[in-house]
C-alpha cells in the first residue's frame, strides 16, 4: 500500500530530539568541574530571607539519593517514559488538558508522566500559533497521532502498524468515551477555568478506557462503523427480541440492549433513532469495563455521544446471567424511573427463562470467541475445515444495512503463531486502503463494488466492498488466486444463507 | 483504585535571560549545578513529588526560556498555572525592572480568574556571586516591590550553593495549592426528548 503525500506538518527528527532533550535534562546534567572553589555562604543573608515563616519540610539526610530512588522506582514500576516497560508498549494513549495537565494515560501513572504531556501540549501549540495543526508525526517504527477537541488534546503512539485515519478514529473514540462517562459538560468549566482538575471527576474509570483500548486491539468494531452479533438460532432470538420490546415499552425506555460479552444479542431501538454503532461500543466499554455492574441491579447516568454529547440518559444495567456476561440495558430520559425499568427487567427476565431464549444466549456467549464462526464448522467449498488443510485463514464479514459483522475464530492463525492483535491492524489497513481513507478518518460511505488483493509472505488478503456486503479474507500465500475467488464467492453465499442466526434483526 | 487523584500543580519559572532559571529548577529537582550557561531553548519540563503538609503533590515545572525570540509560546504556556515564579538577578538591576514586565506579561496572556489574588513567588537569584559584594538590587527595593502587590513570598537564592532552594519551592508548592481551585460546579443535564427532536441542544426549562 502506498500513503499518499500528506497535507499536515511533519516534524520528524525534531520531534525526537525534543522528546530526548525533555527526557534527558533529568539525568545528563554534568556538575562544572573546576569551578568547585566554594565561597562561603553568607550567613546573615539566609536570616534575612523574608517569607520563610511557612516552615518547610526538611528533606532529610540524602535528598539527592531519595530523588533518584524515586526516579529509579517510578522507572522500574514502569509509571513514566524512563521505563524499558513503558517504552516498549505498542502503543500508548495519552489525553492531557490545554494548558498541558495530564488527564489520563493508558500505560504509566499520568502525573509521572506530566513533564512529557508537557512537551506534548508544547508541540501542539507551537504549530498552532503558525496558525497550523499537528496532525501526525512519524518517529522510527512509531506514528504519533494528535487530535484537538475543545479543551482536551488527545495523542496516540503506536507501533501497531495501524494507519493514521485509524489512530485517529481511536483517538476520537477515547474522546467519546469521556463523554460517554461525563458528558461535555466538564469541558465548558475547563474551557472557563484552565486549572480546572478534569481527573478529579473520572476517579475509578481506568477500567472503562482499558476495555475501549483492548476492543481496539481485538475487534474491528471501531473503524467498520459496526458492531459485533451474537450467533444464535433464529427463532429464539425472535422471542428474546420480542421480550426486549415488551420491556423497553412497559419501562418507557428508549434502547434496549442485551449484551453477551462483546456481541449484541438484541438490540431494541426506535426507528427513528438508530443507537450508532460507535454509541454502541462506548456503551459496550461502560459496561465491560465497570465490574461494579456485576453485583447487583444499577442505575447509572451514561451519555451517548452521536445521540446527545451534552446530556445524560440513565441506563439500568443487570446482569441477566453472570457467567455468560449476558447483561440487559435499558436506557430512559426519566432519571426517576428505575422502579419501572426494574419491573419490566424482572417480567424480561422470566420470560426469557421460560423461553429457554436466555440460556441460548448464554450457551453461545460461553463458547470460544463468544460464538464467532469458526472456519472448521464451515462448508468445504466455502473455505472449511480444519487449521492445515484449507487455505482460508480467517475472514471479517460486513453487512452494511444493519453496520453489524461476523468474524471467524482465530485458530487457523494462532496455529500460525499470529494474535488478533497481529491480524486486527492488517484489517484496518486493508480497510483504509479500499475505502482511501489513508488520513482524516470518515465513516465509510457505501461504494460500488471493489476487489482488493495484496499478497505477502504471511498472507494473501483479498477484499471485495459493495453495498451489500463486505468481505475480508486471509489466505495461505500459496494459495491460487482463482481457489481464493471461488471460496469468497461460497463463503458470501453461506454467510447470507446463515443470516437469520448471525445478524440481529434491527 | 483510587477514587480522588492526586493533585498536580503547574508552575511557571519566568525571568530575563541569564538569571538562573534552569539552575534553580536543576538544583532543585536534580540536586545539581552547572556553572556553564546553556539558553534553554523553548522550554524544559521536569516534574517532582514534594510532600505538602503530608499531602503528596506533584509539581510540573515549566522553565520557559528568557529570551523574547523564544517566547511565541505564548498562551498555551502560561494557560492553567497554579503558580507562576519570577526570577531576578540580585546583581542586575534591569533584570530586577523587568519582573513587572513579566509579571504583566503572564497576568495578560494567563488572564487567571483573580489577578490580585494569583500566586506569583519572587526569587533574587546569584546571592553568592562575589560574597554579595557585587549586588545591586537591595531586600529593602524588593520589599517595596512585593509588599504593594498583596506581599509576595520573596527569598534570596543561591541556585549555585543550593542556599533558600528547598525553602523556595516549599513556598511555592504551598502557595500553588492554597490557590488550588474552588470546587468547580459542572452540572451535566439530562436528555430532553422535545428539545432533543428539533435541535442537538442540550434540554433547559421553559
Amino acid at each position: 500500500m502506498v500513503s499518499p503525500t500528506k497535507p499536515g506538518p511533519r516534524v520528524s527528527g525534531d520531534f525526537e530530539a525534543l522528546l530526548s532533550q525533555a527526557h534527558s535534562r533529568s539525568s545528563s546534567e554534568v556538575v562544572g568541574p573546576g569551578d568547585e572553589q566554594c565561597s562561603v555562604v553568607d550567613a546573615s543573608e539566609l536570616e534575612s530571607v523574608p517569607g520563610s515563616e511557612g516552615a518547610a519540610t526538611e528533606q532529610g539526610p540524602g535528598p539527592a539519593v531519595q530523588l533518584l530512588e524515586q526516579a529509579a522506582t517510578a522507572a522500574e514500576e514502569g509509571r513514566n517514559e524512563d521505563s524499558e516497560v513503558w517504552r516498549q508498549q505498542r502503543k500508548h494513549l495519552f489525553v492531557l488538558t490545554h494548558s498541558g495537565k495530564p488527564v489520563y494515560s493508558l500505560h504509566g501513572d499520568e502525573n509521572a508522566l506530566a513533564g512529557l504531556m508537557a512537551v506534548m501540549d508544547a508541540l501542539i501549540s507551537f504549530m498552532k500559533d503558525q496558525g497550523d495543526s499537528l496532525q501526525s508525526v512519524r518517529a522510527g517504527r512509531h506514528i504519533i497521532v494528535f487530535l484537538e477537541r475543545g479543551p482536551l488534546y488527545l495523542v496516540a503512539a503506536a507501533a501497531t502498524g495501524e494507519p493514521v485515519s485509524v489512530l485517529h478514529l481511536q483517538l476520537h473514540l477515547l474522546h467519546s468515551q469521556i463523554l460517554c462517562i461525563l458528558t461535555d459538560g466538564f469541558q465548558k468549566v475547563l474551557t472557563r477555568n484552565a486549572r480546572f482538575d478534569t481527573r478529579r471527576l473520572l476517579g475509578g474509570v481506568d477500567g472503562i478506557l482499558e476495555a475501549l483500548h483492548t476492543s481496539f486491539e481485538v475487534d474491528p468494531s471501531a473503524f467498520l462503523v459496526a458492531f459485533a452479533p451474537l450467533r444464535m438460532p433464529a427463532l429464539l432470538r425472535r422471542s428474546l427480541l420480542l421480550a426486549l420490546q415488551t420491556a423497553v415499552r412497559e419501562g418507557g425506555a428508549l434502547y434496549g440492549v442485551l449484551l453477551a460479552g462483546s456481541k449484541v444479542a438484541a438490540l431494541s431501538q426506535g426507528a427513528s433513532r438508530p443507537l450508532h454503532p460507535h454509541d454502541l461500543l462506548a456503551l459496550g466499554a461502560f459496561v465491560r469495563g465497570s465490574p461494579s455492574f456485576q453485583a447487583a441491579e444499577t442505575f447509572s447516568p451514561v451519555c451517548l455521544p452521536h445521540f446527545n454529547p451534552s446530556a445524560f440518559l440513565h441506563a439500568y444495567v443487570h446482569y441477566a446471567h453472570k457467567d455468560a456476561k449476558v447483561c440487559l440495558l435499558l436506557l430512559s430520559t426519566q432519571p426517576d424511573s428505575f422502579m419501572r425499568l426494574a419491573d419490566a427487567a424482572r417480567r424480561f427476565r422470566a420470560e426469557v427463562n421460560d423461553s429457554g431464549a436466555l440460556q441460548a444466549a448464554a450457551r453461545s456467549g460461553l463458547q470460544a470467541g463468544e460464538g464467532q464462526v469458526s472456519i472448521s464448522s464451515l462448508p468445504a467449498l466455502a473455505g472449511g475445515g480444519e487449521p492445515g488443510m484449507t487455505p482460508l485463514l480467517h475472514f471479517l464479514y460486513k453487512h452494511p444495512g444493519r453496520s453489524q459483522f461476523v468474524l471467524a475464530t482465530w485458530d487457523a492463525l494462532a496455529a500460525r503463531g499470529r494474535l488478533p492483535q497481529d491480524v486486527v491492524p492488517h484489517y484496518a489497513r486493508i480497510h483504509a486502503a479500499v475505502f482511501r481513507k489513508d488520513e482524516e478518518f470518515r465513516e465509510p460511505q457505501p461504494s460500488p463494488l471493489r476487489v482488493y488483493y495484496h499478497s505477502t509472505d504471511e498472507y494473501a488478503a483479498i477484499a471485495y466492498a459493495s453495498a451489500e456486503y463486505e468481505l475480508y479474507a486471509l489466505f495461505d500465500p500459496l494459495a491460487q488466486k482463482l481457489a481464493i475467488v471461488q471460496i469468497c464467492q461460497r463463503l458470501c453465499a453461506w454467510v447470507k444463507g446463515s443470516q437469520q442466526d448471525l445478524f440481529v434483526p434491527m | 483504585m483510587a477514587s480522588r487523584k492526586r493533585t498536580l500543580l503547574k508552575v511557571i519559572i519566568l525571568g530575563d535571560s541569564g538569571v538562573g532559571k534552569t539552575s534553580l529548577m536543576n538544583q532543585y529537582v536534580n540536586k545539581k549545578f552547572s556553572s556553564q550557561y546553556k539558553a534553554t531553548i523553548g522550554a524544559d519540563f521536569l516534574t517532582k513529588e514534594v510532600h505538602v503538609d503530608d499531602k503528596l503533590v506533584t509539581m510540573q515545572i515549566w522553565d520557559t526560556a528568557g529570551q523574547e525570540r523564544f517566547q511565541s509560546l505564548g498562551v498555551a504556556f502560561y494557560r492553567g498555572a497554579d503558580c507562576c515564579v519570577l526570577v531576578y538577578d540580585v546583581n542586575s538591576q534591569k533584570t530586577f525592572d523587568n519582573l513587572d514586565n513579566w509579571r504583566d506579561e503572564f497576568l495578560i496572556q494567563a488572564n487567571p480568574n483573580d489577578p490580585d489574588n494569583f500566586p506569583f513567588v519572587v526569587l533574587g537569584n546569584k546571592v553568592d556571586v562575589d560574597g554579595g559584594r557585587s549586588r545591586v538590587v537591595t531586600e529593602k527595593k524588593v520589599k517595596q516591590w512585593c509588599t504593594p502587590k498583596n506581599n509576595l513570598p520573596h527569598f534570596e537564592t543561591s541556585a549555585k550553593e543550593d542556599t533558600n532552594v528547598d525553602t523556595a519551592f516549599q513556598c511555592i508548592a504551598r502557595n500553588a495549592l492554597k490557590n488550588e481551585t474552588e470546587e468547580e460546579l459542572y452540572i451535566p443535564d439530562t436528555v430532553d426528548m422535545n428539545a432533543q427532536t428539533s435541535t442537538k441542544r442540550s434540554s433547559g426549562c421553559c
